[in-house]
């Protein structure tokens, strides 16, 4: 830990250094698009039978298609990535979560309209 | 020597170093850029997508960079750094990298990063909550809307995920952003603390968010919907929401709280960690190395005992 400084910081990450054994578990997206869906797969033995769910989601937002994928754990809970600490009680309810946290769509909020004037700087 | 970690509302010394400090990391520059950030991410296979502009970024923004790379780490069970039994010791471990960058900007060897005693204030009605003096100039700036009032007013964000694509943004520096009590309605109180403490077990099969007892699982959150550390996150909201959360500094306050909650479990069940060397999911196991940008080889068996680093003011009474 001692032997740890800002300067190995700095060093690793600007020479891309690999601090990792191996690749992660899914790490496999490189040059390929991402997914539109993602299926959860929920297992159980109940009474000595075996159950198996498979859950994908085809989502929508005014047309456009959800690209974070969607999972849906034992308890019917459903989560996405794109917030992490969030434990949604539906599919409907993390849509809805993901609008109203997206600092782009708060026309009440200063961050809306700082946001859509970069926008704007970025396409003239 | 050892940090003491204090109660921001306690230690005004502690807390104005700390928001001092924040802000001279953030204004540190590194000669680093973005696609620097996203070459490294290659490297390691971490697939982290970036848009928007090449800016050079600085010592902050890359905490805030290491974070989201360990977290877009997929592993069997969760991530490099959530979602199962590492969740408590690696970010132990990033609050104490980053306690000593705050130490060297400082030039004090002996800083202590503060904690948040959330569940102090989830004891008040839920309207007083976002309206303590922590949300005021002398802390921590405005609960909602952008962070313009305060030595935070100074702090500006380069890089963050976008919830609905998961895509790194390298947009132009923009103040800090939050929606205090608008996504929850309280925070967490004693009870949900005394509950976290109580559980017998760190952690146990399956290691995941799934996992219906054990202290990580109920100390991240996921126990019964959205709850401590979890629940924090969405109260604030807005910056603390996605895997960028790193760049508002309350994520770090709120963090040295979970840790010291963990501390107080220990000091309750010993240094016990599960899952041993030959047990559960790789990346969670004990003596498995933790995900460090700095290049180190702490495992969580190096962490479980803090003391080389700093100490706890009081811990909780259980
Ligand atoms: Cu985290």
């Amino acid at each position: 830990m001692a032997n740890c400084s800002h300067e190995d910081l700095i060093s690793n990450i600007k020479s891309g250094k690999r601090v990792v054994e191996e690749a992660p578990k899914h790490g496999h997206q490189h040059g390929k698009k991402p997914k539109l869906s993602h299926a959860s797969k929920r297992e159980a033995i109940y009474k000595g039978r075996k159950i198996r769910i498979r859950t994908t989601y085809k989502i929508e937002i005014d047309g456009e298609a959800l690209t974070v994928p969607f999972t849906v754990s034992d308890d019917g809970r459903v989560h996405c990535h794109g917030l992490p600490n969030y434990a949604a009680i539906s599919a409907l309810d993390l849509v809805r979560r993901l609008i109203d946290t997206s600092p782009k769509e708060q026309p009440d909020d200063e961050i809306a309209a700082l946001l859509a004037k970069k926008a704007g700087g970025h396409r003239s | 020597m050892t940090a003491i970690r204090q109660n921001i509302l306690v230690g005004d010394t502690a807390r104005d170093q700390f928001l001092q400090g924040v802000v001279l990391l953030d204004q540190e520059m590194t000669g680093i850029r973005v696609v620097d950030l996203a070459n490294f991410a290659q490297n390691n296979g971490i697939p982290l997508q970036f848009e928007g502009i090449n800016q050079e970024v600085s010592t902050y923004d890359l905490f805030v960079f290491w974070h989201m790379i360990a977290a877009a780490f997929s592993l069997q069970v969760g991530n490099a750094a959530h979602g199962g039994p590492v969740f408590l010791p690696w970010h132990r471990m990033y609050l104490i990298r980053l306690e000593q960058e705050l130490q060297r900007v400082l030039g004090d060897p002996d800083f202590g990063i503060p904690y948040w005693d959330w569940a102090s204030d989830g004891e008040m009605a839920p309207e007083q909550q976002w309206r303590t003096e922590l949300w005021s100039d002398l802390y921590l700036g405005e609960a909602r809307g952008l962070v313009r009032s305060g030595p935070l007013g100074n702090m500006r964000v380069r890089l963050y995920q976008v919830p609905q694509t998961v895509r790194v943004t390298s947009d132009q520096p923009r103040p800090v952003w939050r929606q205090a009590a608008l996504n929850a309605q309280s925070l967490p109180d004693r009870i949900d603390e005394t509950s976290a403490l109580a559980e017998q077990d760190y952690d146990l099969p399956p290691w995941s968010r799934f996992v219906t007892r054990g202290h990580r699982n109920a100390l991240e959150g996921f126990l019964g919907g959205t709850t401590m550390h979890n629940l924090v996150h969405v109260w604030v909201s807005g910056d603390m929401l996605p895997m960028s959360s790193p760049n508002d500094p309350v994520f770090f306050l709120n963090h040295c709280n979970v840790d010291r909650i963990w501390e107080t479990w220990m000091a309750d069940n010993g240094q016990v960690y599960r899952p041993a060397a030959n047990e559960g999911p790789s990346g969670h196991r004990i003596s498995d190395r933790m995900l460090d940008v700095f290049g180190g080889d702490l495992a969580p068996a190096d962490v479980l005992d803090p003391q080389e680093w700093y100490t706890y003011d009081t811990l909780l009474n259980v």
